[in-house]
C-alpha cells in the first residue's frame, strides 16, 4: 500500500509540475522528431521514389512502407518516456535540489521511479494516439489489427524500456549528464531499432547492434498484430527475448538505484549537480 | 529499543576527497570534516552544534538523517544505525535546512506538504489536519495555494520547517534554520522551536548555527566544533563559568585618579582594571570610563562600596558577561 | 554520436528504396555520396547551434546577470561561443573524413574554389543563424531545448534528407530563407557533382545574401531582447 501511495502521488506531482510550467518547447521536442520522419518518409516514397519500393521490404515489413514508418514513429516516443523522463528523474530532482529531501524519506525507491515513470509514460500515449490520427491521415492502413498481440506486444516493451530508463537513470546521475546520454541513447535506438527500415535490411553490422534494443523486437510484435491471421505464437521468440530483456534491463535498474544511492551518500554528491 | 540518548555519535569520522581533474597529476587531497566525534543527545532536548563555517556542523546533520556515509565510526538516532537501519532512521526523523532548496517550487505550499506525506506514509485521515496545522503554525495558512517559485526567503523557511515536521519526527535536524533570515523571522523560528518543538510536543532537536546567540539563547546544552572535533559539550551557563571566561563591569563615572583605580585593582576578585578616555560628549559634565574584569557578579556589592568610600560618583552601571562567542574565541584561539 | 547517429537514420531510411543516382537540383550523385554530403553540412549545423549556446548555459549556470552587468559587446559574445562550437566541429570532420575512406565514395571535385567557397559560406551563415538562435532564446529558460526542437525542421526543408525539388511547394518557400538549403546544395555540388563556381554563382550570392541579412537580424534582436530581458526581470531564472 505504502508503495502504490508512493507511486501516485509522485505520478499525480510530477504532472501537475510539467503541466503548471507547460513546455512548448517539450511538446514541440517530443512531436517534431516523429513528424518529420514521416514527412520524410512520406516525400521519398511518394515524390522521390514514386511509390517503387525493394520487394525485400514486403518480406519483412507486416505492413506497407507508410503504415511501417508511421508505426515505427509512433512507438517510438515511448522511447523518450523512457529516456528522458524516467532517465532523468533523479538527475532534475537533484538539479532542483529536491534529492536530498526525497532521499531523507523512507519511501521505496522503486516506487518513485514507476511513479515518475507514469507521467511519462501518460504523456507519451497521449503522443502515441495523436501520431496514430496524424498517421491515418498519411493514409496509415490499421484495418487488420489483432488487439490483443498488439496490446500484448506494447505491455512487453513498455515494461522493457521502463527498465532501460531505470538504467539510463543510473547513467545520468553519476555521470552528472543533462542531455548527452539521452540523445545519444535515443538517436542509436531510433537508427537501429527498425523505427523507418526493417531491421533485415540494414547492414550486418546494424543487425548486431538491433538484437540490443527491446524495441526491435516489440516494434515486430506491434506490426505483426497488423498482419492478417497473426497470434501470439507467431512471436513467441520476440516474446521470450523481450521477456528476458525486461528482466535483466529491471534488475540491472534496481540494483543501480540502490548503488547511485550509496555512492552518492558515500562521495557527498546529493547536492553537486 | 530501550536507550536513553536519542542521538549518539561514537567516534564518528569523515573524510572528503577533493575530486581530482582528469588531466592532473596531483593527488587528490583529504579533508578530515569529523575527526572521531563523540557526542549524545538526550530525548527531549534542545542540544546546539556550533562552530564556524566548515567546522562540520553539516556534515554532522547529513550522517545523522542518512543522506551522507561516514567514513567510520557509529551514529545512532533512538537506538537506530543511521548506516544499517536507514529506512527505520528515516521514519523518525527529518531535517530542516537553510537556503531554498529541497522544495518543488512549482507546487503550492499545500501541494508540497501533501506530497511529501504522501512519501512518508502518513496515515491518510490524518494528512489534511496536519498540513492545515502546520501551515498555521508557520504562518502560511493564507498562501497556501500560491506555488513556492512565488515565495521569499522567508516564507520558503518556513515552509521547509512545516515539511520538516510532516512526518511528526522524534528528532529533528535543524541545520542552521535561520541562515538568512530577517531580524522578526528568526526570532520566531527561535521561539518555535525552543516553546513549540521542544517544550509542548516533547521534540528532541539538534540544531546547528554559527550564530552562537542563538544557541545561547534556546539551547540546553552545546557542543563546540572546530576544525572536525568536539572541543567541549555543557551548558551554556556552566561554560560562561569557566575560569578563562570574565565578567565585565563598565562604570561611567564623573572623575577617578590612579590611586583610586589601584586600589579598586587591589579588590580581591578584581582581575584588571583599565579606563577609557574622558567622554566629553556626556551630558552633565565630561565622564570616565572605568572597566573592571571580575571573576563573578558576587563582587560588584564590595566594589560599589568602595567607590562609595572613595566617593567616586557613579553615573552608570553595565554588566557585561561573556557570550558563547567569547568563550568560543577564547577556546579556539591559538589553533 | 548524436549526428553520426542521426546522419544513420537519414542513410538507413533510404534503403528499401531502389538505390538510383539521385537529380540533386539539376546535379547528379549516387545516394551515398548525396547522405555524407548531407551529414557533412548537418554536423556543421548541429554543432553551431547547439554548442555555441552560449547564453543558454550562462543561464543554466546563474551567470547570466553578471555577464549582461559587463559592457563587452554582446554579438562579440555570441561569436565567441559560436567560434567554441567550429573548433569542436573540425573534430568531427576529421572522424567522418576517416569513415568515408573505408566506404566506397569517390569525390569528384572540378574546382577547389567551389569546395572551399561553398564550406566557407556554410560556416559563416550556420554561425549567424546559431547566433540568430541564441539571441531568440536567451529570453527563454528553455532554450537549448527550443534549439534541439528547430534543428529538426530546418533540417527538413534545407535539403539535407531529400532533394529539395521533390517536396511540397510551401517546403520549397521556406527552404528559400534557410541559408543550409543553399549551403548543403553548394557543398554536395562542389564535392560530388563537378560544380564550378560559376554554375554555383547565384547559390553563392544568395547565400552571401541571407548570410548578411540574418547578421543584422542578429545585431538588431540582441538590442531588443537585452532591453527585453532588463524590463522582465528574468536574468536570474534558470
Amino acid at each position: 500500500m505504502y508503495s502504490i501511495r508512493v507511486i501516485v502521488a509522485t505520478a499525480k506531482y510530477n504532472f501537475i509540475g510539467f503541466w503548471r510550467v507547460f513546455s512548448l518547447s517539450s511538446f514541440a521536442l517530443r512531436f517534431f522528431m516523429p513528424l518529420l520522419s514521416i514527412g520524410t518518409a512520406w516525400i521519398l516514397y511518394y515524390r522521390v521514389f514514386n511509390g517503387q519500393i525493394s520487394s525485400e521490404f514486403g518480406q519483412f515489413a507486416y505492413t506497407d512502407y507508410l503504415t511501417f514508418v508511421i508505426l515505427g514513429n509512433a512507438v517510438f516516443v515511448y522511447i523518450y518516456a523512457s529516456i528522458f523522463t524516467t532517465g532523468r528523474a533523479l538527475f532534475f530532482s537533484r538539479l532542483f535540489g529536491v534529492l536530498d529531501c526525497l532521499f531523507m524519506t523512507p519511501m521505496p525507491r522503486f516506487a518513485y521511479m514507476l511513479g515518475a515513470t507514469a507521467m511519462g509514460m501518460l504523456n507519451a500515449s497521449f503522443d502515441f494516439l495523436v501520431l496514430i490520427g496524424i498517421g491515418s491521415a498519411f493514409g496509415m492502413n490499421l484495418s487488420s489489427i489483432n488487439f490483443v498481440v498488439f496490446f500484448l506486444g506494447l505491455l512487453m516493451t513498455l515494461i522493457a524500456l521502463f527498465g532501460l530508463g531505470l538504467v539510463v537513470n543510473g547513467v545520468t546521475l553519476t555521470l552528472r549528464d543533462r542531455v548527452n546520454t539521452s540523445n545519444f541513447l535515443q538517436t542509436v535506438l531510433y537508427a537501429f531499432s527498425g523505427v523507418v527500415v526493417p531491421v533485415e535490411m540494414m547492414p550486418s553490422w546494424a543487425r548486431i547492434v538491433s538484437m540490443g534494443s527491446p524495441l526491435t523486437y516489440g516494434l515486430r510484435i506491434i506490426r505483426g498484430s497488423l498482419y492478417k491471421g497473426a497470434g501470439i505464437s507467431d512471436f513467441q521468440g520476440e516474446l521470450k527475448v523481450l521477456v528476458v530483456m525486461t528482466i535483466i534491463l529491471v534488475v540491472v535498474g534496481i540494483y543501480f538505484l540502490g548503488a547511485i544511492e550509496r555512492n552518492l551518500k558515500k562521495h557527498a554528491k546529493l547536492a553537486v549537480f | 529499543m530501550q536507550c536513553m540518548d536519542a542521538i549518539l555519535c561514537e567516534n564518528l569520522r569523515r573524510v572528503f576527497e577533493t575530486a581530482k581533474s582528469r588531466f592532473s597529476f596531483k593527488k587528490s587531497k583529504k579533508i578530515i570534516a569529523l575527526d572521531d566525534i563523540d557526542f549524545s543527545v538526550k530525548k527531549g532536548e534542545l542540544f546546539g552544534l556550533l562552530g564556524p563555517n566548515g567546522a562540520g556542523k553539516t556534515t554532522t546533520t547529513r550522517i545523522l538523517c542518512t543522506l551522507l556515509l561516514p567514513t567510520s565510526g557509529k551514529a545512532s538516532i533512538l537506538g537506530y544505525d543511521v548506516v544499517d537501519n536507514a529506512r527505520d532512521v528515516q521514519k523518525i526523523v527529518n531535517m530542516v535546512a537553510g537556503g531554498e532548496r529541497m522544495l518543488y517550487f512549482r507546487l503550492t505550499a499545500r501541494e508540497n506538504l501533501r506530497y511529501f506525506a504522501e512519501l512518508y506514509n502518513v496515515p491518510k485521515v490524518e494528512v489534511d489536519r496536519r498540513i492545515d496545522d502546520l501551515l498555521e503554525l508557520v504562518g502560511l495558512i493564507e498562501r497556501q495555494h500560491e506555488p513556492v517559485e512565488r515565495f521569499s526567503k522567508g516564507m520558503k523557511q518556513r515552509l521547509q520547517i512545516a515539511r520538516g515536521l510532516i512526518n511528526d519526527p522524534d528528532v529533528i535536524l535543524l541545520d542552521e534554520p535561520t541562515l538568512g533570515l530577517d531580524v522578526h523571522i528568526a526570532r520566531e523560528i527561535r521561539r518555535f522551536i525552543q516553546e513549540d518543538l521542544v517544550e509542548q510536543r516533547k521534540k528532541t532537536v539538534l540544531l546547528t548555527t554559527h550564530y552562537l546567540y542563538e544557541a545561547e539563547e534556546i539551547c540546553h546544552r552545546v557542543a563546540f566544533l572546530h576544525k572536525g572535533k568536539i572541543i567541549t559539550t555543557n551548558t551554556p551557563q556552566n561554560l560562561k563559568k569557566q575560569p578563562r571566561c570574565e565578567i565585565s563591569i563598565e562604570f561611567l563615572v564623573s572623575s577617578i585618579s590612579t590611586d583610586m583605580l589601584s586600589s579598586l585593582d587591589s579588590l580581591q576578585g578584581v582581575k584588571s582594571v583599565s579606563t577609557t578616555e574622558r567622554d566629553e560628549t556626556s551630558e552633565e559634565f565630561p565622564a570616565e570610563r572605568v572597566i573592571l574584569s571580575v571573576d563573578e557578579e558576587k563582587i560588584i556589592p564590595q566594589i560599589m562600596s568602595m567607590l562609595t568610600e572613595l566617593r567616586i560618583r557613579v553615573l552608570s552601571m553595565k554588566v557585561r558577561e561573556p557570550s558563547l562567542e567569547d568563550i568560543f574565541v577564547e577556546m579556539t584561539s591559538g589553533d | 554520436m548524436l549526428p553520426f547517429g542521426l546522419g544513420l537514420t537519414y542513410y538507413f531510411i533510404y534503403l528499401p528504396f531502389p538505390h538510383e543516382i539521385l537529380n540533386v537540383q539539376g546535379f547528379k550523385m549516387p545516394l551515398l555520396d548525396f547522405t555524407v554530403a548531407g551529414q557533412i553540412i548537418y554536423l556543421l549545423f548541429v554543432n553551431m547551434i547547439l554548442i555555441g549556446s552560449y547564453f543558454t548555459e550562462e543561464r543554466f549556470q546563474g551567470t547570466l546577470e553578471t555577464i549582461f552587468l559587463t559592457p563587452c559587446n554582446r554579438f562579440a559574445l555570441l561569436l565567441g561561443g559560436s567560434l567554441a562550437g567550429l573548433i569542436n566541429y573540425f573534430w568531427f570532420i576529421l572522424g567522418l573524413t576517416s569513415v568515408v575512406f573505408f566506404l566506397d565514395i569517390e569525390p569528384k571535385i572540378c574546382s577547389l574554389s567551389a569546395v572551399f567557397l561553398s564550406l566557407g559560406l556554410a560556416v559563416l551563415s550556420t554561425i549567424v543563424m546559431g547566433m540568430l538562435f541564441q539571441v531568440f532564446f536567451v529570453s527563454s529558460r528553455r532554450g537549448n531545448m527550443w534549439a534541439t526542437v528547430f534543428q529538426e525542421p530546418v533540417i527538413f526543408i534545407s535539403g539535407i534528407v531529400f532533394p529539395l525539388q521533390y517536396a511540397p511547394r510551401f517546403i520549397r518557400m521556406l527552404a528559400y530563407g534557410v541559408p543550409l538549403s543553399y549551403s548543403v546544395l553548394a557543398f554536395r555540388a562542389s564535392v560530388f557533382a563537378a560544380a564550378t563556381v560559376s554554375q554555383l554563382s547565384t547559390i553563392f550570392i544568395l547565400l552571401g545574401g541571407l548570410t548578411i541579412s540574418y547578421s543584422i537580424a542578429t545585431v538588431y534582436c540582441m538590442r531588443s531582447v537585452d532591453i527585453k530581458l532588463r524590463r522582465d526581470g528574468t536574468l536570474q531564472l534558470f
